[in-house]
């Protein structure tokens, strides 16, 4: 199983010994740290029973006993003693009666053997055989792990799975045997038949020479009468059976889906026009796979008369049964294959689906079962960009609509067959620099304790219109709720509060503030003791000391399609920020974003130690999913941790870097800034909470060879098993933060000011730093400037770093707390080139008024950014950076064209939302653009530096620009965006189940429309009161009723669609006619 | 302005009032939502109603389309013409097992029936063997298609009678009045056909011939069971009766500047009657309205400009509240009352003109007295890329145009649309077994 770590063992190998060597090397001695990198990822390697999850099949033969018949995958559970462990496992007899046939149902228990330390679900099941002892072939299926957790936690779903599965196995078997049975009558009819002809026979001969009648003869007719008689009990017996088992034989679905099998089958043998029912056969494929240890299958070779045969009438020749003697039991048994026929075939198919599901980490499977909910039904999702905003409907299952009825397994992976628009360009480099400016985001984000602040009001607004508040399992139904389904909706956010690492119960999100309430004072007393702990350990190897550390694991699968990305993101005392980013890709171009927040908010206890495990326990858990992920070609992972103060960045090889600044507290004169090193794929960000000044030296003064420290490592993807157990197990800091700050009202009364309207997706809101001490901002500025300099100027300034940091003083300056939630995963901020909601920063600050723009936007009034062919690339920039404004649904509708120089017509308009289009030279808008469509849109005219737009007058859209300053890279600024836009699908979804699926909504007061101004008014009182208790004013009540008419649209859209009726229906388009004012930008 | 600038035929009009403008934002307009239906690559001339969901639409590319007017959906295309389709006819259905039909006619001399249910081809009658310009229902049995000679046909396909026109042009308008004659009109003549509808062998004989206009005929209406109207290209429009073929009175005279009548401005566009009574006439760039029951047909209602380009319909929709005419300009405006002064009085507005202007009849006879009764612009429908050339009216539930730009646009009350978005999604998740 370590084969396939050649290649990170290669890389440990150099990070170990290489990289360090190269930077002592390097460095004159006073810049060699002080501590050695800490040997993180050797642990988990060590570590025992390490393996990927797999299925075993078992049988209890009767001539060997237990046996492993195959695993799944093939390699699979290489390590352990699979004989021993079969025997465990089937040492069981749970077949109930002895007396006559029946059916016995399957059993399904769990084993755990605390020796290998694995875990097992047992599926048993019977097969029939005519053949075997008793008709009956004792068989299990076991899926073996080495999560105990994950058995336990989706053990409903395992069993269900498995028995599912297993009935394609059962019923293909049954069928068989079947006819099996009925072939063995036809044999004992024939038998007897021959029987009576050899008496009649004998009789015969006896009437000839009447007198010649012996002892011999007689005792012949004895025995043929016993057989006779031993033929009519077995006929008997097997009829017996039959009568049992053929009325069970009545699933018409299975049947067809064998039928459909073999027809294929038999298809492709007669288009080749030889034999290709063989294993070499694609369609054989994966059975071939299997077969192997089914030494007998080879028989599939002979084309026509395959065993897997189940419908095709087969020409039988009854033969002779043996009767005289016992039955031999020392026969070769049949595989599985045979017993099944194509039972076996969809069963191991459907075994295997349950492997890949299941092999998943415990966490990743948690967070993709409680997501995937928030995606069904897909149509009703909304989205931005890349980020769904919001279901509106989510979890409410509809019989009569196709679209919802999800295949299980589809259901299962979230996102699968969630095609994601241009996620499949998720370019691997680009993907991987965005995805590790995402994480470098990860560290300096902000307001995260502020957004608890923020949003709690509104949960008790929310309330108001009932909502029930914080219930984890209201996620299961069309959830008017506040927090809790805004929280389920977007990620999951487990917290965990950890002095011990002791994680409070998963399952209960902890609302007892007074456990964890934090006053003030507590505050303070924790942060001197980070900054003691900070002095003490700065001598320690390990980076413990630093107030926050951030460690962010990514691993990119590149390959041409990248298309899963898995984000977690782990905060850790509020100061450790972990954050896996795994992106893989898969044929299917499926995403999964899947965020974990973690907060441990206790910063007194011994952070370094956590972290210390969590990366153990990262890294043993990469190289035990990198097993699976094999198929991958490359797999890289980047290990970084990101220290606040007290480490200095470390820059590994010379590709390129990238010094990233962090962004400025608002009101404060303490900043953080956050060098981040990015080298070809691979990257190491840190933080430093050190300037007011923002760094960005340019990236080769910066490149240094040295290592202090940081540890960067290579490693195949995977998820850590004990992160997932974090995760899984701890909730509720949110609320900590949450009660935290209301005791801090002082502290928090800005931020609340701010925020007051903002509400409860604050998953992805970001946070930020709850308390400063101003003690040390002086210095922490000086100190700033100076580093600042020198980062610029050279080498030095590490040093520097590191004797500033360990001095008392910039310690004292009280750590934030930052956790930044994805969203739906971290490459929804992908804001590298091309993707939606790139270089926003830069098109927000180089044009003015663009909030016109957005609301046109957010209100469904398509955007026309006009240039002439010149300002090409500039348009283009902008209309990807506003991408992210345009809503969408499921609807898999292009919205958005980059550049066009085709005079756009109104039809273009039902479809395109935002559009660059390429203005003539020397030619007024009015030419190019129709009077029709000029009114129906809003105009960017980049030519002459005007936009022609309805004003916007509301809240939403100004607070999301008016903070834009504070933000230094687009990811950070993409997610605050995505935060409020949240915000606003989350209105949406209470005004939309609230107004428009209430009973208010649907009644037409007159059809007359110059009544509707009045009566209809009678609506749009409910409406308003609606919109006034949602806190929606203006101009914001438009985008709301947009993104709910959206949803709507996509709602009935499924349903029309597939309706009887054929022919396409037309997307309607909404002619605003507004007031137009005409603006600089 | 910008649409003045691009038709210079508008530019030199100095004379007349100028064309009032949309007010800003538009809140009297309800024809907020369009859906924008796309099939047709050439000029949509005809649109008609098959019932209250869907209806065909047809033009200069030879096809006609079924759509489905609430979701706008394209039901069927009927293919089949190798010229444009000139005209459009529905039989309704007669008895409950037999569809309703389309009847198409086309320069091709061909004249197809449909099944409006399927798009299906039912019949092709070719026996005319001449184009056909206009079609005409007689009776649930019979219709009449007029164009280079006038036919008769039972609603079988069967040929019941034909004749020959003598004029030179094309028969492109029919109307029918009592006494079972059929008027015809043919450039600037009438021509008088008595139809015998016996049953066995119905005919069809030319009775009269009258020439008074001096332009071609633009338009023909029946007013009531005693007159009907012609309007020409000169803008006259004339009144006729019934009973004895005599011209009554001329409502519209040409006006006295002589050199713009080369251009026929004037031109009498669409004549559509309403009551009975009140005879609506599009000329020019404005719409009249004359009252007939009063004794010289008196001018009750005038809009002088109400678009930039000629109004090339017009019609009622909302049951009379809102008026719409379409025009050249690409626009179409809907007119009307902007806010009703006494509510009390319009909940009892019955008929189309009451709801329209919000008086009685009486009283707008006597504001004619000394004004002209104005309608009021409550909103322009800007969406078509070319001319407007057909206006069909759903009532409440929406407007359909089509245009010179190929497409048909169905406009819809977004507020109206809204509600019935809730309604059809309350509707699906509500029902009974919606939620599992």
């Amino acid at each position: 199983m370590f084969g396939e770590y050649a290649q990170i063992a290669t890389y440990l190998q150099q990070t170990r010994d290489g990289a360090p060597q190269t930077a002592q090397e390097c460095l004159p001695p006073y810049l060699c740290p002080t501590y050695s990198p800490p040997q993180l990822y050797n642990f988990g390697l060590e570590k025992k029973n390490n393996f990927e999850d797999f299925i075993m099949i078992a049988e209890f033969s009767e001539l060997e006993g237990p046996k492993p018949v195959m695993t799944i995958p093939k390699e699979g559970g290489a390590h352990i003693d699979q004989n021993a462990f079969a025997v465990k496992i089937l040492a069981v007899d749970f077949q109930t009666s002895s007396e006559g046939f029946s059916i016995t149902e399957d059993a399904q228990v769990l084993i755990s053997d605390t020796e290998l330390g694995i875990h097992a679900f047992v599926h048993h099941l019977i097969l029939y055989d005519n053949t075997a002892r008793g008709f009956v072939r004792p068989y299990c299926i076991t899926y073996i792990t080495t999560e105990q957790r994950k058995l336990l936690h989706f053990y409903e779903d395992i069993s269900l799975q498995f028995k599912k599965a297993a009935r394609y196995l059962k019923y293909g078997n049954k069928i068989v045997f079947v006819g099996d049975l009925e072939r063995h009558l036809k044999d004992l009819e024939h038998t007897k038949g021959y029987l009576l002809n050899q008496v009649s026979k004998m009789r015969l001969k006896d009437d000839l020479n009447e007198n010649q009648v012996n002892e011999a003869r007689k005792n012949a007719e004895n025995e043929m009468y016993r057989t006779l008689q031993t033929i009519r009990q077995s006929s008997i017996e097997i009829k017996e059976i039959i009568s049992i088992l053929k009325p069970l034989l009545n699933d018409r679905r299975l049947e067809a889906k064998f039928r459909e099998l073999e027809d294929k089958a038999f298809q492709q043998t007669t288009q080749a026009g030889e034999d290709k029912l063989s294993l070499q056969d694609n369609w054989f494929n994966d059975l071939s796979s299997i077969e192997e240890c089914d030494l007998r299958s080879g028989s599939l070779n002979e084309s026509k008369v395959s065993p897997l045969t189940l419908f095709k009438p087969r020409d039988y020749k009854p033969l002779l049964v043996e009767t005289k003697k016992a039955k031999r039991f020392n026969a070769p048994l049949r595989g599985l294959h045979e017993l099944c026929s194509w039972g076996a075939k969809e069963g191991l198919k459907k075994f295997r689906n349950i492997h890949n599901h299941f092999k998943k980490e415990a966490m990743v499977l948690d967070l993709e079962r409680n997501e995937s909910r928030m995606l069904r039904p897909r149509c009703t999702s909304l989205s931005h960009g890349h980020c769904v905003t919001g279901n509106f409907l989510s979890d409410v299952y509809m019989k009569n609509v196709p679209n919802c009825v999800t295949n299980e397994f589809e259901g299962w992976s979230m996102y699968s067959g969630h095609q994601w628009g241009s996620s499949a360009s998720l370019e691997s480099l680009d993907s991987f620099k965005s995805a590790d400016d995402g994480s470098l985001l990860s560290l300096n984000t902000f307001n995260s304790l502020l957004a608890e602040t923020e949003y709690y009001p509104d949960v008790e607004n929310f309330n108001d219109i009932n909502v029930d508040k914080n219930g984890p399992d209201t996620s299961g139904s069309p959830r008017v709720s506040g927090k809790s389904s805004l929280k389920s909706n977007l990620s999951m956010l487990s917290i965990c509060k950890t002095s011990d690492l002791d994680f409070t119960d998963s399952q209960t999100i902890v609302e007892d503030d007074s456990e964890y309430l934090f006053s003030e004072k507590n505050l303070v007393e924790v942060n001197t003791k980070v900054e003691s702990s900070t002095v003490s350990l700065s001598s320690h190897t390990f980076p413990k000391a630093s107030q926050c550390s951030n460690i962010d694991i990514s691993s990119i699968r590149e390959t041409s399609d990248v298309s899963t990305h898995l984000d977690i993101l782990l905060n850790v005392n509020s100061h450790q920020v972990i954050t896996f980013k795994n992106i893989m890709s898969d044929k299917t171009n499926h995403i999964k974003c899947i965020s974990i927040p973690l907060d441990i908010d206790d910063s007194s206890s011994i952070p370094s130690d956590i972290s210390v495990n969590e990366m153990n326990s990262l890294e043993s858990n990469n190289t035990q999913s990198a097993k699976s992920d094999k198929q991958f070609t490359e797999e890289q992972v980047t290990f970084r941790e990101n220290f606040c103060k007290s480490e200095v960045p470390e820059i590994k090889g010379d590709g390129k870097s990238t010094l990233s600044t962090l962004l400025e507290e608002e009101d404060n004169s303490k900043h953080y800034v956050k060098p981040g090193l990015q080298f070809g794929p691979f990257s190491i960000a840190s933080v430093e909470e050190i300037s007011s000044v923002s760094l960005t030296p340019s990236s080769d003064s910066y490149q240094t060879p040295s290592d202090y420290g940081c540890s960067f490592l290579k490693l195949p993807s995977g998820i850590p098993a004990n992160m997932s157990q974090l995760a899984q197990e701890l909730n509720g800091l949110r609320n900590d933060y949450v009660s935290k700050f209301y005791v801090e009202e002082d502290d928090t009364a800005r931020y609340r000011a701010e925020s007051d309207t903002s509400s409860a997706f604050t998953e992805i809101s970001l946070r930020d730093l709850f308390s400063y001490r101003d003690n040390a901002s002086d210095h922490n500025k000086n100190h700033q400037l100076q580093t600042g300099k020198d980062i610029s100027d050279g080498i030095i300034k590490g040093k520097q770093f590191y004797e500033d940091v360990d001095s008392p003083v910039p310690c004292a300056s009280i750590w934030k707390p930052r956790c930044r939630l994805y969203t739906l995963g971290e490459w929804i901020s992908n804001s590298s080139i091309g993707k939606p909601g790139s270089c926003i920063l830069e098109v927000l600050s180089s044009y003015q008024n663009l909030h016109h723009i957005i609301y046109s936007l957010l209100s469904g009034r398509p955007v026309l950014i006009a240039a002439s062919v010149r300002l090409e690339q500039e348009v283009i920039k902008l209309v990807r950076a506003l991408t992210i404004f345009v809503p969408m649904t499921k609807r898999k509708r292009q919205n958005v064209l980059e550049w066009t120089s085709k005079p756009l017509s109104i039809v273009d308009l039902a479809k395109l939302k935002l559009v660059g289009i390429c203005r003539p030279d020397k030619r007024s808008l009015d030419s190019f653009i129709p009077c029709a469509v000029k009114k129906t849109c809003s105009i960017v005219d980049l030519e002459k530096r005007v936009i022609i737009a309805s004003p916007y007058q509301g809240f939403y859209i100004s607070a999301m620009m008016s903070k834009r300053k504070l933000f230094k890279t687009d990811v950070q600024y993409l997610s605050y965006i995505h935060w409020w836009l949240m915000e606003l699908a989350a209105k949406a979804f209470l005004f939309f189940h609230s107004f428009c699926l209430s009973s208010t909504g649907s009644i037409l007061y007159s059809l007359s429309p110059r009544d509707q101004h009045d009566p209809y008014s009678t609506t749009e009182k409910t409406e308003s009161t609606i919109m006034t208790k949602l806190g929606i004013r203006d101009c914001d009540c438009e985008i709301i009723q947009h993104f709910s008419e959206l949803v709507k649209l996509a709602k009935i859209e499924s349903k029309i669609s597939h309706g009887t009726d054929s022919g396409s229906i037309v997307y309607p388009f909404n002619i605003q006619h507004k007031v137009c004012q005409t603006y600089r930008c | 302005m910008f649409q003045r600038l691009l038709n210079p035929v508008d530019r030199n009009r100095k004379d007349t009032e100028p064309c009032e403008e949309v007010e800003d934002g538009q809140p009297h307009n309800p024809y907020t939502e369009i859906l924008v239906l796309q099939y047709h690559n050439d000029i949509v001339r005809l649109l008609l109603q098959i019932n209250d969901k869907r209806f065909v639409s047809a033009g200069d590319d030879n096809i006609a389309v079924i759509w489905d007017v609430q979701y706008g959906r394209h039901v069927a295309t009927l293919i089949g013409h190798t010229l444009p389709i000139t005209s459009l006819l529905l039989l309704p259905r007669v008895e409950e097992n037999n569809d309703s039909c389309i009847v198409t006619g086309s320069s091709d001399k061909h004249i197809k029936i449909w099944s409006a249910e399927t798009g299906e081809c039912l019949t092709d009658l070719t026996e005319h063997e001449s184009s056909i310009r206009c079609l005409l229902l007689i009776n649930q049995e019979i219709f009449c298609a007029g164009g280079n000679s006038v036919s008769l046909w039972n609603r079988n396909g069967k040929l019941l009678d034909l004749i020959k026109n003598s004029a030179a042009e094309d028969i492109h308008l029919m109307i029918t009045i009592k006494n079972d004659r059929l008027i015809t009109a043919a450039d600037r003549d009438l021509v008088v056909y008595k139809l015998n509808l016996d049953k066995m062998l119905p005919k069809l004989e030319k009775i009269d011939h009258i020439q008074s206009h001096f332009e071609a005929i633009q338009s023909l209406t029946p007013i009531s069971s005693s007159c009907f109207a012609t309007g020409s290209v000169d803008g006259m429009i004339l009144l006729w009766t019934s009973s004895n073929l005599q011209q009554t009175k001329v409502l519209h005279e040409v006006p006295e500047d002589k050199s713009d009548v080369k251009r026929f401005s004037y031109n009498v566009q669409s004549l559509v009657c309403v009551q009975e009574r009140y005879l609506f006439a599009a000329v020019g760039r404005g719409f009249y309205v004359f009252d007939i029951a009063s004794d010289k047909g008196k001018l009750v209602i005038r809009k002088k400009t109400a678009h930039l380009s000629k109004i090339t319909c017009l019609g009622f929709t909302c049951e009379g509240e809102i008026l719409a005419t379409c025009s050249e300009d690409r626009c179409m405006r809907l007119w009307g009352r902007k806010s009703s002064s006494d509510p009390w009085k319009a909940d009892r507005a019955i008929t189309t003109i009451e709801r329209f202007t919000g008086m009685q009849s009486h009283e707008l006879l006597n504001l004619a007295q000394n004004s002209v009764w104005e309608p009021s612009l409550l909103g322009e429908c800007c969406a078509h890329g070319g001319p407007i050339q057909g206006f069909l009216d759903f009532e409440y539930e929406s407007i359909v145009t089509c245009g010179s730009d190929n497409i048909v646009i169905i406009w819809k009350n977004s507020e109206m649309q809204k509600v019935r978005r809730n309604q059809a999604v309350q509707k699906l998740l509500l029902n009974a077994d919606g939620i599992v």
